[in-house]
């Protein structure tokens, strides 16, 4: 298989890990979300790409998500960076929940951060992805969140 | 700062907590690496599904030591085909840290029978000479008249652990006025490993010519069952129902209730309910049984509690997108049936 392989393949798993995540779940569909539909309903807050999002007649959260090999240093090794973009309405921004500090998007991003923490350290690259840097970051005049960068060194090709 | 888990997985030792662990990692790596080098790697079908084997010749060519690939396994009972025909393995080693080692038979025959809705049901099965044992009715024979008898191996699930004095047809081959053996003894308990095989004793018996027929399968080949029944229940599957609450109730059929006929990759398990109206049109309490038919039945995680069957996929498997398999559901008691096309999409 060739070395971008590994691109669709992070995706693949990032996505899985957050629609394992009951935290998140929660934060982006409320808490009566019906289990059955859970991937489908996911599918209008989780992007992988960087969604934009158009007029909306709702007020949603989103997480959106890509990955860049911003550095292929040998013919073994590529570096891999998940870029994750968390933003929120600023009407939906105010959050509570036992076992998190902030507003919706810190929220979400401290739980994005533990399912990352409680992947095995198998699923991404050689080791387990690292928190490179937390940046904040604004789409239009209505919406506001974080984007968080996670490196990670994997084999060039598998 | 030492990344560890960098040298570990470098080192073929992600996971190990002790040097012991880490070579066996080691030694299954380097199995694995070299598994299809030498002549005696086999690709094979065990119960359909497809794995590598190293298949070894022992001293009775009907008999060959067999050894999966490291993380691969297998258990006694299951069907190999292989080298064009079927064999039954009937040893496993339980001592299968780095591998599964085990022994399999050559059939040397396949068994045709009915179940009590008339349902017919095949076997592949071992079948040695065991004129020399005591067929389990006539008590202490002293004269035992020769190949009057024979012991049968198959694999031990449902359809064959229930049987009782059931009268078989072993060579199938001779199409004029085969011989009839009838199941007198049968041996659950020397070889019973929780799974595995069973054991029967099948003596020689009266033919009946009014009973026993010459039947054509679906497949067109022609096989002899012995006090043939009609059969008495339509398998045909019925109209699949979505999981809304005006259900067909209509007597005598399956229904199988879902929210949603797609599975996605590393998504979160669907839910699959069966149920059985009886003949009154009353839902039935009976435990069915979940079919599921694909090629890539060892691929989909299935975990079934009662008449619920939930159904994931994990996302190890990208290459099943857009796949589709076959989910069966079966009342076991009256053979009613109902099955419905399930799609697999990425997350």
């Amino acid at each position: 298989m060739g070395c971008l392989y590994d691109v669709g393949r992070y995706k693949s798993r990032f996505k899985s890990k957050l629609a394992h995540s009951d935290d998140i779940k929660e934060c982006l569909l409320g808490k009566d979300y019906d289990e059955e539909m859970v991937d489908d309903l996911l599918d209008e807050h989780i992007f992988d790409y960087l969604y934009v999002p158009d007029t909306q007649t709702e007020t949603r959260s989103y997480i959106c998500f890509d990955i860049r090999v911003p550095r292929v240093p040998n013919d073994y090794i590529k570096n891999m960076e998940l870029i994750i973009y968390v933003f929120a309405h600023k009407d939906k921004m105010k959050y509570t929940k036992t076992g998190y500090i902030g507003n919706r998007c810190d929220s979400l991003a401290d739980m994005i951060d533990t399912a990352i923490a409680n992947a095995p350290a198998t699923d991404f690259g050689i080791g387990s992805l690292r928190l490179s840097s937390i940046d904040i970051y604004q789409v239009g005049t209505k919406y506001y969140g974080r984007v968080m960068k996670y490196t990670c060194s994997d084999f060039y090709k598998k | 700062m030492i990344d560890i888990g960098y040298y570990r997985k470098i080192q073929n030792a992600h996971g190990a907590n002790s040097l012991r662990d880490a070579q066996i990692q080691q030694i299954k790596s380097d199995l694995n690496r070299d598994f299809n080098k030498p002549l005696d790697c086999e690709s094979v079908l065990i119960d359909g599904v497809e794995h590598d084997l190293t298949i070894i010749e022992t001293n009775n060519l009907d008999e060959k030591k067999i050894k999966s690939r490291p993380n691969d396994s297998f258990h006694s009972g299951q069907i190999v085909y292989w080298a064009g025909w079927y064999w039954i393995i009937t040893k496993v080693n339980r001592r299968s840290e780095i591998v599964s080692n085990g022994e399999m038979k050559e059939c040397t025959c396949h068994l045709y029978w009915q179940d009590n809705t008339g349902k017919i049901i095949d076997k592949w099965a071992y079948a040695s000479n065991a004129s020399s044992y005591s067929n389990g009715t006539t008590g202490n024979a002293t004269i035992t008249l020769t190949a009057n008898q024979f012991l049968v191996v198959m694999p031990k699930d449902d359809d064959t652990i229930n049987l009782e004095e059931t009268r078989m047809i072993i060579d199938n081959r001779t199409n004029n006025r085969p011989t009839p053996y009838k199941l007198t003894r049968p041996d659950n308990v020397t070889a019973d490993y929780g799974i595995g095989c069973t054991y029967y004793i099948f003596t020689l018996d009266q033919r009946n010519d009014d009973k026993d027929k010459k039947v054509t399968l679906e497949d067109a080949s022609v096989v002899w069952i012995c006090d043939y029944i009609t059969p008495t229940t339509p398998t045909e599957p019925t109209t699949p129902d979505s999981g809304d609450e005006n259900l067909d109730k209509s007597p005598n059929c399956c229904k199988i209730e879902y929210k949603s006929l797609k599975v996605k990759i590393g998504g979160s398990a669907r839910t699959y309910v069966g149920s059985y109206y009886d003949e009154n049109g009353n839902l039935s309490n009976d435990i069915g049984e979940w079919i599921i038919t694909s090629d890539f039945n060892n691929k989909i995680t299935t975990v079934i509690d009662g008449n619920t069957i939930k159904i994931s996929i994990s996302e190890d498997y990208p290459e099943l997108d857009m796949e589709t398999f076959t989910l069966q559901y079966r009342n076991t008691h009256s053979g009613f049936t109902t099955s419905i096309s399930i799609t697999i999409e990425m997350l």
